[in-house]
Formats: C-alpha cells, structure tokens, sequence
C-alpha cells in the first residue's frame, strides 16, 4: 500500500489548490544544467501566481522559458507566471520550464529529484519527480 | 501556346516535389576535430562515402540540444530497425572550451548514446567556427546570471537545426533539430 502510494506520488501531488501532475526531470550530468517539467493545475477559484522555485539538487534554480527569435532558439528568465481558476500551466520542452542551473550530482534515470514551487496563494508545494531521458 | 503552359506547370510541378532543395559542397571544407573518445577527424572528410545527419549544439544546454541529440538517437534507432546501415550521425559542440571530451563522454554516459555510429565533437575554437560559417550556423553566447559563488552562467541563442549531407558530401536539407518528423526524415536518407 505503502508503495503504492509513493508510486502514486510520483504522477500527481497536490496541496488542495494546486495539482501538479506528469512531473519529471531530464537526465543530466553534475554540473550540468537541466530542466523540471510539469502540469501545474490551478483547482482554486482564484487566479494564482507561480513567483518562485527551490531545490537542492543545483546551484541555482529558475523559471525560464525557451523561445525563437529570428530563427534561433534562446532562453530567458520568465518572471512570475498567473494561472488563472481551473487553468493549467504547461512547463514542457520547448515552453516554460524550472531551469537546474549547474547539478550537484549526476541525474540518472530512474533517480528520483525534489523540487518546490511557491505560490503567491497556494503557498509552497514540494515536487517529487523521476528522472527521465525523454518522455516518449 | 497551350502545351507551353503544360509544359511550364509541369516543370514547376516537378521543382516543388524535389525532395531535396540544398545541393551545396562541403567537402572541400574540412576542419579538424575531436570526438569524445579523444579521437581526431577531418570533419567532414572523415564521413565521405556515408550519409550523414549532423547538429551544433552545446552540452550545457538544458533544453533545445537535448531534445536535438535525443532525435538523433530516434534516427539512428529507426534506422537501424529500417536496417540502413550507411548513415552517421555527428553532434558538434559550439561551446569548445567547456566542451571538452571527458564532458561529452559524461554527456554521451549519461544519456545513453549508442556510440556505434554516432559521435559528439569538439575541437579549437577557430575550426568550430569555419564550420559553424560552412553549415550556416549561428550561436551567441549571452551572459545570463551568476550563481551564489559568483560564477557566471552563460547560454546560446542558437540555430536549431540537423542538417543532412550526402555520399559526395553536399548538403542537402535541413531541418529543425528539437522536432522533428521523423518519417520525413528517414524517407529521405532512403532516397539519397
Ligand atoms: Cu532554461
């Protein structure tokens, strides 16, 4: 049951306003950069905003957005990010995701990462997450 | 008249099927480098003979470059499974100075590249950069942030693209390296 649960805790977590679900991290070696992605699910009746993000697993942590720009591909600081009532926002390849800015240690698949999300109503909300090659 | 004008929609008919819109030489335009397992080549002489699919990408990059090299993989997969075995695969650092080879071979460890005919590369920075000017690829570094050691963290903004040469080494298409269409992609190593 026990195991179950904990299986279960690695696709959907939630903290009564906000869902989080399809978590995971890309693999990466120490001292490298990667990213966390999810669907962040706003299940309150007021807008919400994601302002910052933790974790100990690198130096410095993120919300970044991937972007193109004359055809080429860049990145950037994102700022606070507004979901609004029963709307989800979609950090994926590509789009918005929380960067891992320099790895403490190697990320292999399979390992299992924390992250926290904080919210200007939802307060904080911790994340586990697998680490993965790609999603497939 | 009339069979001018069939013969003028035919032709152009025909320009726009052609499946391969590039015809450019680069072979002429060989540049050394070194590959993850410290191993030096005359790129892309080394290939001559071989189709290959080649990308620039930087080993520090967290979104776009992963998603490039992990499409190469799914190449090299279908193909093998397709059991077309005349074609290499090359991911070529822009960022030299980080990139060295035990950070690529990390990078190849890590994410589980089949190295049978697949290679990371790097090289003098000078040589990185007539390349980068061969397949039209552009990369520039900007100064992000700084952790809490004050050391700086820098990204490209750079070309996203896998570029496909052919046996007598021209280029013959691009595409865009982060997606791809992967059927597009094998049809077109199958019609070289
Ligand atoms: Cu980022």
């Amino acid at each position: 049951m026990l195991y179950f649960l904990s299986i279960l805790f690695l696709f959907f977590q939630t903290n009564g306003k906000i869902n989080i679900e399809n978590q995971w991290i890309r693999n990466a070696g120490k001292g490298m950069n990667t990213a966390f992605f999810a669907d962040v699910k706003n299940i309150s009746t007021k807008t919400d905003t994601l302002y910052k993000v933790a974790s100990s697993l690198a130096r410095l942590v993120q919300v970044h957005e991937t972007y193109e720009e004359n055809g080429m591909m860049g990145m950037r600081e994102a700022g606070n990010l507004e979901i609004k009532s029963s709307e989800t926002l979609k950090l994926k390849p590509r789009s918005f995701h929380v960067m891992l800015i320099g790895l403490k240690k190697d990320l292999k698949e399979g390992q299992i990462g924390e992250v926290t999300l904080f919210f200007k109503h939802a307060g904080a909300v911790k994340v586990k997450a697998r680490v993965k090659n790609m999603i497939e | 008249m009339k069979y001018f004008f069939f013969l003028l929609i035919s032709l152009l008919f025909i320009s726009c099927q052609s499946k391969f819109p590039e015809k450019e030489f680069v072979g002429n335009r060989s540049k050394t480098l070194v590959s993850q397992d410290s191993l030096t080549i005359d790129f892309p002489k080394h290939y001559k003979g071989k189709i290959l699919l080649v990308s620039f990408i930087f080993t520090n990059c967290p979104d776009i470059c992963p998603l490039t090299t992990h499409n190469l993989q799914l190449i090299q997969k279908k193909a093998k499974e397709e059991k077309i075995d005349n074609v290499s695969f090359a991911a070529i650092s822009f960022d030299p100075e980080r990139d060295t080879p035990s950070v690529m071979k990390n990078f190849t460890d890590v994410r589980n590249l089949d190295l049978s005919n697949y290679n990371l590369f790097s090289g003098k920075r000078e040589n990185i950069k007539s390349l980068m000017e061969t397949f039209h690829i552009v990369a520039i570094a900007n100064d992000t942030t700084f952790t809490e050691n004050m050391e700086p963290v820098y990204f490209f903004m750079h070309t996203d693209r896998i570029t496909l040469v052919d046996q007598d080494q021209n280029i013959r298409k691009s595409y865009r390296g982060s997606e791809i269409n992967l059927e597009e992609i094998i049809n077109d190593i199958k019609n070289l």
